[in-house]
């Protein structure tokens, strides 16, 4: 089988070197035909390839240059199945949050539509070997509907709030859900996969897996929910008080809302 | 006047191309490095709340993220005037190594290994098939991502540290898993080792070092300066070396580091060889004995002092393991700052990172300035060029193309670090009357 794998805007961490061990027959199978980490080739050879003459291309990263564009144009003709890895290549990333100053970049499906998308700030190696093996029999999965509190250890229950906090400010033992304890967790509004692991080292979801399927404007969502939790004589000075909106609702998909796409995000929104 | 230009270097992290300018009678008239991998993280970073940067700024790198992390976290905490107690220390020291056999090793069983080869060399994939390595790297690679993800909560890209503590607990069972991978880890270490000492030692010395030497002191609060030819290091208060390092701008978006009045220097493990004191462990005591006796400082050995820290890091990793606190109990520290800024350092496995960040009273982010192993070595590399331009076959292009880049190898750059610089806003630009202004001594 011949593969091609690339790094657009990205900081290399969701190349596939990185799931070496996890499919070892497939990488020792695989005919490399362009690869810059593991082979001495470059995008000249790979331009001289016939359309559809590679059967997988993985593409990890998001897109800024004009030479980024012309990399993910190619890799859609040459590759018979294209897959688009990571969070930044799925939704601009962190990067994205350069749209806070209109300049951020954009995710690979603004240019091409991939055939299989791989989510994750990286994915898990699980998640990896769950949609290869899925694509290479012939059902790729697609996102999951439900959230990452599907596999959260934490303890969930009702609850009002009379501030939002930073997740250091709470009680560091605390088993509690982080929305009760006034913490934009983004594990409301993600999609499972990555078994929790950052509330599992003490962390709150910060939101990699992006959205569920199925589910639209999911910082407005999450940002809902809280401010409907706040006691109402309190939400002036909370939201007052709130630090970095777009960083916690949007942390990695900033680049995909309507107001980027617009062209209407700016410091001021 | 010709140009040869390499759309992408190969074998390294992350994507950067060369254009190289020859004059007709065959000298090096000029080389330029381009990439288009800005990501703007000292931008990124302005607004954030500090607790974030140690999760964000490992993004920076996908390969030393967990560098990054607790680089970022010790700037945080210097600003909030905290240090963790001895039980955190331990597991952030775990943490790192864990990180650093993983990116050595694969730096030198994928990036680098074909360059032992002579040209044209295979791709990494089958190399490491003929080495007879390839399922133990692979068995390897799984340990170490189990490893990282029992210290650090997540296999790649792991986090776990909160300013004041750290989040992912260990269990007694964990911890002993922690020790029965190690062993496996340390059977490969050792196999690098002496596959590296078998194909490197006999080599002619190509690439002699005429740069200092810099490290941070392995107590963390020094930096370490070997000016060449000299025995002693120099030794600086970290906040001073910072304060003296000029920034400039070497082709498009990459960052350059220049140390007044020596000018560009080497961090990574050639430079740590050096500065560091020799180890009481018994396999890497005998390593570092066997490399002393080789001679003078040489980059195209560089591979062979890696292979060493590989067996260095395991052995530590496997004395430290035990002392490893369980179920430690969380503590976070209060987000007040005590000083408007903080200064983090890290030798990561390319050689010392810093981060330094000014916040304001509620321990929001008001700037950033990452200086990464890259960026400091990127001085020697590009002074390098025309030094050892006459000794690279000029006469067949693809045959110079793979000497500069298995010299561009040598020093195992990392394109995403590299390129953080922020135009217009640099207190520490590199004018002439600045450089003279700064010098460290
Ligand atoms: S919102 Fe966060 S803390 Fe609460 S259950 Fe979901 S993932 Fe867990
Ligand atoms: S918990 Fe959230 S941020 Fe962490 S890996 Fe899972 S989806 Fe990503």
């Amino acid at each position: 089988m011949k593969i091609a794998v690339h790094n657009l805007l990205s900081c290399g961490g969701c190349d596939p070197v990185f799931f070496l061990e996890e499919s070892p027959e497939f990488f020792r199978k695989a005919e490399v035909i362009f690869w810059n980490k593991v082979k001495d080739e470059t995008l000249k050879v790979f331009r001289k390839i016939p359309d559809q003459g590679i059967e997988i291309g993985f593409l990890c990263g998001a897109v800024k240059s004009p030479e980024h564009e012309e990399v993910v144009r190619l890799f859609r003709r040459k590759c018979r199945t294209v897959v688009a890895v990571g969070a930044c290549a799925l939704w601009g990333g962190i990067p994205g949050l350069l749209w806070i100053r209109k300049e951020g970049p954009r995710p690979l499906s603004s240019l091409v539509v991939p055939d299989l998308s791989i989510p994750g700030c990286p994915p898990e190696g699980s998640t990896w070997t769950v949609y290869l093996q899925g694509l290479l029999s012939g059902r790729p999965p697609g996102p999951s509907e439900e959230p990452v509190c599907q596999e959260c250890p934490r303890d969930r229950h009702p609850f009002r709030l009379s501030d939002f906090k930073r997740f250091p400010e709470t009680e560091p033992e605390s088993r509690g859900c982080y929305l009760s304890l006034g913490v934009f967790c983004a594990g409301a509004v993600t999609q499972k996969g990555c078994g929790a692991r950052c509330l599992r080292a003490g962390y709150p979801c910060l939101g990699c897996y992006g959205p569920p399927a199925g589910l639209t404007a999911r910082g407005e969502r999450l940002l809902s929910a809280m401010v409907s939790a706040l006691v109402p004589q309190k939400a002036t000075e909370a939201l007052k008080n709130w630090r970095d909106p777009a960083g916690s609702l949007y942390r990695f998909d900033l680049a995909t809302h309507p107001l980027v796409r617009k062209g209407k995000c700016g410091r001021s929104d | 006047m010709r140009k040869i230009r390499l759309e992408t270097v190969s074998r390294i992290e992350g994507a950067l191309s060369l254009e190289i300018k020859v004059d007709s009678r065959d000298n090096l008239a000029g080389i330029s490095w381009k990439t288009d991998l800005f990501r703007a993280f000292e931008s990124l970073g302005v607004g954030r709340p500090l607790e974030e940067m140690p999760f964000l700024t490992a993004r920076i790198c996908g390969i030393c993220a967990e560098a990054h992390h607790l680089a970022s976290l010790q700037a945080a905490e210097e600003g909030l005037g905290i240090s963790p107690p001895e039980g955190i220390r331990k597991i952030r020291e775990a943490f790192g190594l864990i990180s650093w056999l993983r990116d050595h090793l694969t730096v030198l069983l994928l990036f680098s290994g074909p360059d032992l080869e002579s040209f044209p060399s295979p791709d990494s994939l089958s190399w490491l098939e003929k080495t007879g390595l390839w399922d133990l790297f692979l068995e390897n690679r799984k340990h170490l991502r189990r490893m990282l993800e029992i210290v650090g909560g997540r296999g790649h890209l792991a986090l776990g540290g909160i300013p004041g503590g750290w989040g992912k607990k260990i269990s007694s069972e964990e911890r002993k898993e922690l020790g029965e991978r190690n062993e496996r880890v340390l059977l490969l270490a050792r196999k690098t080792w002496e596959l590296y000492w078998e194909k490197t030692v006999s080599q002619p010395f190509l690439w002699p070092v005429q740069s200092p030497l810099v490290a941070l002191s392995p107590e963390g609060s020094e930096v370490l300066v070997l000016p060449p030819g000299k025995n002693k290091p120099l030794r600086f208060p970290l906040s001073r070396f910072y304060e003296t390092l000029v920034e400039s701008e070497e082709g498009s978006f990459l960052k350059r580091i220049n140390l007044p009045p020596f000018g560009a220097y080497l961090v990574g493990p050639l430079a740590r060889f050096y500065l560091f004191p020799s180890p009481d462990f018994p396999l890497s005591r005998e390593a570092h004995q066997a490399l002393k006796n080789i001679g003078e400082p040489d980059l195209s050995r560089a591979s062979l002092f890696r292979a060493y820290e590989v067996l260095w890091a395991a052995e530590r990793l496997k004395h430290l393991l035990p002392e490893l606190p369980i179920n430690h109990s969380l503590s976070f520290a209060p987000l007040k700052p005590v000083r408007k800024q903080g200064l983090g350092a890290f030798e990561a496995p390319r050689g010392l990172l810093l981060h330094h960040y000014t916040f304001d009273l509620d321990a929001v982010i008001k700037t950033v300035k990452i200086i990464t192993p890259t960026a400091q070595n990127l001085g020697v590399i590009s002074d390098c060029v025309p030094r050892f331009w006459p000794y690279w076959p000029l006469t067949e292009e693809k045959n110079l193309l793979f000497e500069i880049q298995r010299f561009i190898r040598t020093f195992d750059p990392c394109v995403p670090c590299m390129v953080h610089l922020l135009r217009n806003r640099s207190p520490r630009d590199s004018s002439p009357e600045k450089e003279g202004q700064r010098k460290i001594f």
